[in-house]
């Protein structure tokens, strides 16, 4: 006598096409959406300013340093104090709603709060002043803030990312009078060679 | 049953004439003992550990199936609530102050006093909370170095528990019962409505208790209020000072000089009762000049000679090449006995005469020949290279003689130095007055400007109690200490990173004291409160030590006009040290031998002998919490004391023969007597502790310190009497009973840090103070913890036998019969070794020759590295997290004076190293530069690298320490070092080499393109070891000191036979014993 009819026969392929199939994807779709390259890159908060890189950096030609101004001598580059944006905006533009929170801050004395977008791990130190001493351009892994309207994230800050480039610098290498420049390519400077720079790959090179 | 089998370690090497090693009493009775620690599954001593390892399994408690289901479900939950990671902000200045960069550190020049001494800082500054401490290579008394109080003071800037705002008393008759928050506008205005009161009668019934302080500031106020309250007494007062001293160069010369010794230029030091390296003022310079003299290069170079005498194992006691134990009160026999050994040989002509004729006077009996023979012998031979050092509990007369010694070996302008003295002698007498004055209804406003008179003052004098009874008491203090409890006003009082304010050190160097920080708690300074009392237009700290130093007349003529003084404050502010202002030391002394012979003559003596009906205490301050101004402070409570190894206690410490007499064991509680009062505390029998004397320290005991201190260690105060603030005789001893101790448990019990408070059924409570099955109280101890299973690790030699054998270190050969040493290190390696020889090769030399066991490196790494203290039941259970552990052997089969051998044990970063190749996730690398690196976020908490390093150097987070999240109190965060990771629960972690700091100087050294320099990179231990014994550098570098050190012929590996080719080289400690002294 038959329990089950014949049809049941194909159940245990079923079963194992769905039971390799299903957990694979399952993995692959964490992977990547999970991942940082989902999460972190194009990732553009709305800010308390809408400050506009496309217009002061890539319209009026203002260099990075002019506001970052620790980025050759600090780990942090640092966001510029209120005082930075006044130095302007005190004469210009002075009526402009958009700045209206600059100038609360400047006369109430309290911080604009703007939000992290390249936020890394507490454990993980980096140093803005080591790699642009040595010639990483800030486009190497902020992008073309130039043409930015509203900054995103351009890459993906995640270990394996570090990692490429620190095995392997001289493509991110260029020239040290270069570095705030954003439309410096490879190609501008052909005759250029990249120093030796020997970037650490071992754990307390950035986990201290 | 553990399953536990250790590896056989080699047995003790059975060469004749070999000296014995070891850490304990118990390990010296029974070495097997060692296999029965190893095979445990639990620590010794910790029965509480099974308990709740067997609580798992009880109903109601989370077993390992409830754990699996509640991990999966938050994992489920975990990832079900996993968008993005949460938004963080940025918050910018809105002008932002100059110099001050985001990430980079600041330092800042200021100084700290503790007894006198005042010692120069470099405070380090991020975003402006001050986080690590360093000395000041322009000060004299510090020259880069510290000691570990100023090294633990960051702490007590963000101790939790400091008092917030001021405090007002309701009150109920004449007793406060209760105080209620109030403002700051409020508690001034009271001060000065009070004062107000005084000024009729000229502050007849006005008093101030101030710690003395040699701050040409506070002189002037103190002048100032003087002048405005003609009437007024200030009274000065702190628990641990140095008046006798004091009053020994006043009764030798005629006037009240500070004593500062250079050792460096000294062959011979004799100590008496004087723990110069250790507690006494001046230890940081002491140590420095001391260890100079011990560091031979080569078999060819002389040492010093430390000889020392003292009734209890101190620091200096185990770095002395012969030590003699005897009481404190018979150290005044010896002194004599020695001047009249020095007189017959010619020393100093006629003017020892009358101090050696009083010598008769004290019996010696008891002292050995060759300590009066061969030790006058051979200071009378060193004249002018030799230094007797008195400590500061013996009598003025005592240190008089020793004035005049030191005189008629011609010590005086070399190694023995007197310096005209700033602040004012104390006086016990001027306390005695005022505590009378007080009971007799004639004080009626009190100020204390800091100190915890209620807790430290005499305890015959019962302080606290008066303090009540006086009608207004402005207590001007850091916590809410017994003092502040009995006051009126409890004032919040600022730190001395927050306030402004100048010192001379010993020898009369002037620091202005700069502050770091805002006071955070707006805390008032001595200053500015003694400013307010003198009725001084400017009260404000930074204008009150600029006029005076305007006003002060300066070397090289005043600073004429605002602008030449703008140049002096900011010089004296940059480097630390006011130019100009240094003072010289008196020259041409002569001592009034006459007039200390008298004073000898006059004093009176006990002639009873010492005995189980007659014991002597000795009072020191506590090597950790000092006088119990650390009392809040963990990283202080949980340093292991030196001698005997034993954290957040203080213990009755008993030599083993004393102990045996009296039918005492370590731990037993016993009640001590003298005269009406009496104390209970806990023993310990420690080698090396004078027979018929009882070691006490002070500080501990507290009901009030905070959440770190309170219920730890017993208060010895009451003993502490007007008649016996050094020591004293007539002691009597009881072992309590079960009743009594079970009295006494609440005073003692503490909860627990993890919450395993309330004793279950069948379960044995963990936090009781006592031992359940002997009611011995608990003691937690690290002596016996990361042992090294009697290998030979800490190596050491006579000058004499280095002489005959330089490599002595290497390995025993029986031609010389060795105590011990290491075979040589050529055992093969497993694969292809990495190679070093090109880029930094990081490496470290720890001279055990020089290291004084000071406790410094310990502190300072705790502080750069952000590591946790864990509590006394962790303790207990051998965890304790510091990176840099100081092993103590003692050396020899004496049990009662023992050698001691001193050996700080980090990580000596093997270039094979037996802790990498077990991770299974490759936490811990090795880096190019040699460096064993850890990557704390790698970390699973498998534990397989600590069971496999051979050093036991590597600490487990087995909680939480630092406290769970949104557990630590807010202030508390802000000591941490950014640079560092702070370790979460289940992270392994150890000594990186301040891995920080070197990626740190690399950064800086590649941003300014230049090539890294010997010096950038300091690590925190080197950088503030005041003995230079611990020295970093590059190997690589021929020209680094610490690759000239890895040359020297007594530099050794631990354990070289296992091949781990060790970063770390310690060098042999060599001793120096005098043979004519025979067996010492």
């Amino acid at each position: 006598m038959q329990i089950f009819p014949r049809s049941l026969n194909k159940l245990p392929m079923i079963l194992g096409a769905v039971g390799s199939v299903v957990p694979a994807a399952l993995v692959l779709l964490v992977w990547y959406y999970v991942g940082p390259k989902h999460f972190q890159v194009g990732y553009a908060p709305e800010q308390p300013v809408p400050y506009s890189h496309r217009l002061h950096v890539g319209q009026l030609g203002m260099d990075c340093r002019y506001c970052h101004t620790n980025v050759e001598s600090a780990a942090k580059a640092m966001i510029p104090p209120t005082q930075t944006c006044m130095g302007c905006h005190a004469m210009i533009k002075t009526d402009s709603a958009r700045l209206k929170p600059v100038r609360e801050s400047w006369e109430k004395n309290t911080a604009v709060e703007w939000v992290q977008i390249h936020k890394l791990p507490d454990h993980a130190f980096f140093n803005h002043s080591v790699h642009v001493s040595v010639g990483v351009g800030c486009a190497t892994c902020h992008g073309r803030i130039d043409r930015m309207e509203v900054v995103r994230s351009d890459a993906p800050i995640n270990m394996g990312w570090c990692l490429d480039c620190h095995r392997n610098p001289t493509p991110n290498l260029r020239p040290k009078d270069q570095v705030t420049n954003m439309e410096w390519t490879p190609a501008a400077a052909a005759n250029w060679t990249a120093p030796q720079v020997n970037p650490p790959t071992h754990c307390s090179g950035c986990h201290r | 049953m553990s399953r536990r089998q250790p590896h056989p370690a080699p047995a003790p090497s059975p060469i004749d004439g070999a000296k014995t090693f070891w850490k304990s009493l118990e390990a010296k009775a029974d070495p097997g003992a060692r296999d029965a620690r190893a095979t445990a599954e639990f620590p010794k001593g910790f029965d509480e550990a099974r308990a709740l390892a067997q609580a798992a399994d009880e109903p109601g408690s989370v077993g390992r199936r409830g754990f699996m289901l509640f991990a999966g479900l938050s994992t489920a939950v975990f990832a079900e609530g996993c968008a993005r990671r949460p938004v963080e902000k940025i918050l910018p200045y809105t002008k932002a102050p100059e110099y001050a960069l985001p990430g980079v550190s600041e330092h800042y020049a200021t100084v700290r006093v503790q007894r006198g001494e005042a010692i120069g800082l470099i405070a380090e500054s991020h975003e402006g909370r001050p986080t690590k401490i360093e000395g000041n290579p322009d000060h004299p008394a510090s020259r880069g170095k510290t000691d570990h109080f100023a090294q633990a003071s960051i702490f007590d800037v963000y101790d939790p528990d400091r008092i917030r705002a001021p405090m007002h008393a309701r009150r109920e008759g004449t007793r406060n019962v209760g105080h209620a928050v109030a403002g700051f506008a409020e508690a001034e205005q009271a001060l000065q409505e009070a004062l107000k009161l005084q000024m009729a009668d000229g502050g007849q019934k006005l008093r101030v208790l101030y710690q003395p302080a040699a701050s040409p500031t506070f002189t002037r106020l103190r002048d100032a209020v003087k002048a405005r309250f003609p009437k007024a007494q200030l009274v000065a007062y702190t628990p641990v000072n140095d008046s006798t001293a004091r009053e020994g160069t006043k009764l030798a010369f005629g006037e009240s000089l500070n004593v500062v010794h250079d050792l460096s230029q000294a062959e011979t030091i004799l100590a008496l009762d004087s723990d110069f390296l250790g507690l006494e003022s001046g230890a940081v310079r002491n140590a420095r000049g001391f260890s100079a003299g011990r560091r031979p290069k080569s078999p060819n170079e002389g040492m010093n000679r430390l000889y020392v005498v003292e009734p209890a194992l101190t620091i200096t006691g185990s770095n002395a090449d012969h030590r003699l134990r005897l009481a404190a009160r018979d150290v005044e026999g010896y002194l004599l006995a020695l001047a009249k050994e020095l007189k017959a040989l010619g020393a100093g002509g006629d003017a020892l005469a009358p101090i050696a004729a009083e010598s008769d006077k004290v019996d010696a009996k008891s002292i050995p020949a060759s300590w009066l023979k061969a030790v006058a012998k051979e200071l009378f031979a060193n004249k002018g290279k030799s230094a007797v050092l008195v400590g500061a509990r013996q009598p003025a007369r005592v240190h008089a003689a020793a004035c005049a010694v030191n005189v008629a070996l011609g010590n005086v302008g070399r190694t023995v130095n007197f310096y005209p003295a700033h602040d004012e002698v104390e006086s016990l007498e001027e306390l005695k007055t005022l505590a009378a004055d007080m009971e007799g209804n004639r004080v009626n406003l009190l100020v204390i400007l800091g100190g915890n008179p209620a807790y430290d003052a005499p305890g015959d004098l019962k302080f606290g109690e008066k303090i009540h009874a006086v009608l207004n008491t402005f207590a001007y203090t850091s916590h809410m200490s017994e003092t502040a409890l009995a006051s009126t006003w409890a004032v919040p009082r600022a730190h001395e990173l927050e306030t402004w304010g100048d010192a001379r050190a010993l020898d009369g160097t002037l620091a202005v004291q700069q502050p770091l920080i805002q006071p955070i708690h707006s805390g008032r300074s001595d200053l500015e409160i003694l400013a307010l009392i003198a009725g001084e237009a400017s009260r404000k700290g930074h204008d009150l030590v600029r006029d005076t130093l305007r006003a002060m007349p300066l070397e090289g003529g005043k600073p004429c006009g605002a602008p030449a003084f703008e140049q002096l404050w900011t010089r004296a502010l940059h480097k630390g040290v006011v130019a100009g202002a240094e003072q010289r030391p008196k020259g041409n002394l002569t001592p009034k031998s006459a007039e200390i012979a008298q004073a000898i003559a006059k004093a009176t003596r006990s002639t009873k002998p010492l005995g189980q009906d007659n014991l002597e205490l000795t009072f020191a301050p506590d090597a950790r919490i000092y006088d119990g101004r650390f009392a809040n402070n963990p990283w202080l409570l949980e340093l292991p004391e030196l001698a005997s190894k034993i954290t957040w206690d203080n213990v009755a410490s008993l030599s083993p023969a004393t102990a045996k007499a009296l039918g005492l064991e370590s731990g037993d509680m016993i009640r001590i007597t003298r005269g009406a009062e009496s104390a209970a505390i806990a023993t310990w029998v420690q080698p090396g502790q004078g027979d018929n004397t009882i070691a006490l320290t002070l500080g501990w005991g507290r009901q009030e310190a905070g959440r770190y201190g309170d219920k730890h260690g017993f208060n010895i105060g009451p003993l502490r009497t007007t008649d016996a603030m050094g020591f004293a005789e007539g002691a009597t001893i009881a072992k309590m009973t079960a009743d009594e101790r079970e009295k006494l448990a609440d005073k003692l019990r503490r909860p627990g840090i993890s919450g395993n408070d309330s004793p279950g059924p069948g379960r044995v409570e963990p936090n009781h103070p006592y031992d359940v099955a002997t009611g011995k109280f608990k003691i937690a101890q690290t002596q016996d913890h990361h042992d090294m299973e009697g290998r030979p690790v800490a190596i050491d030699a006579t000058l004499e036998e280095y002489r005959k054998l330089p490599n002595f270190v290497e390995f025993p050969s029986d031609a010389r019969k060795r105590r011990s040493g290491s075979p040589d290190p050529k055992v093969l390696p497993l694969w292809k070794q990495a190679d070093y020889s090109k880029g930094h090769k990081w490496g470290m030399s720890i001279d055990l020759s020089a290291c004084t066991g000071c406790n410094a490196c310990v502190i300072a790494c705790q502080a750069e590295n952000n590591i946790p203290v864990v509590g006394k039941e962790q303790i207990m259970r051998g965890r304790e997290m510091a990176w840099i552990r100081i092993d103590r052997y003692f050396v020899g089969d004496d049990i009662d004076n023992p050698e001691v051998t001193i050996q700080p044990v980090a990580c000596v970063q093997c270039e094979e190293a037996p802790c990498e190749n077990v991770c299974p996730v490759s936490a811990t690398t090795h880096s190019p530069e040699g460096l064993n690196d850890m990557a704390y976020n790698r970390c699973i908490g498998t534990r397989y690298c600590a069971n496999n390093c051979p050093y036991k150097v590597r600490r487990f987070n087995f909680l939480n320490y630092h406290g769970d999240l949104g557990e630590i109190p807010e202030v508390e965060k802000l000591k941490f070092n950014p640079n560092v990771t702070v370790r979460m629960r289940g992270v392994m972690e150890k000594c990186n080499y301040c891995v920080q700091r070197i990626e740190e100087a690399k950064i800086a050294s590649r941003a300014q393109g230049r090539e890294l320099r010997e010096g950038d990179i300091v690590t925190a231990c080197a950088q503030v070891c005041p003995a230079q014994a611990i020295v970093f550098g590059d190997l690589n570098d021929p020209k680094s000191r610490v690759a000239q050190l890895d040359e020297q012929q007594r530099g050794y590996h631990l354990l070289a036979e296992l091949g781990t080719h060790p970063r770390t080289k310690y060098l042999g400690k060599i001793r120096n014993p005098n043979p004519e002294m025979g067996k010492a």
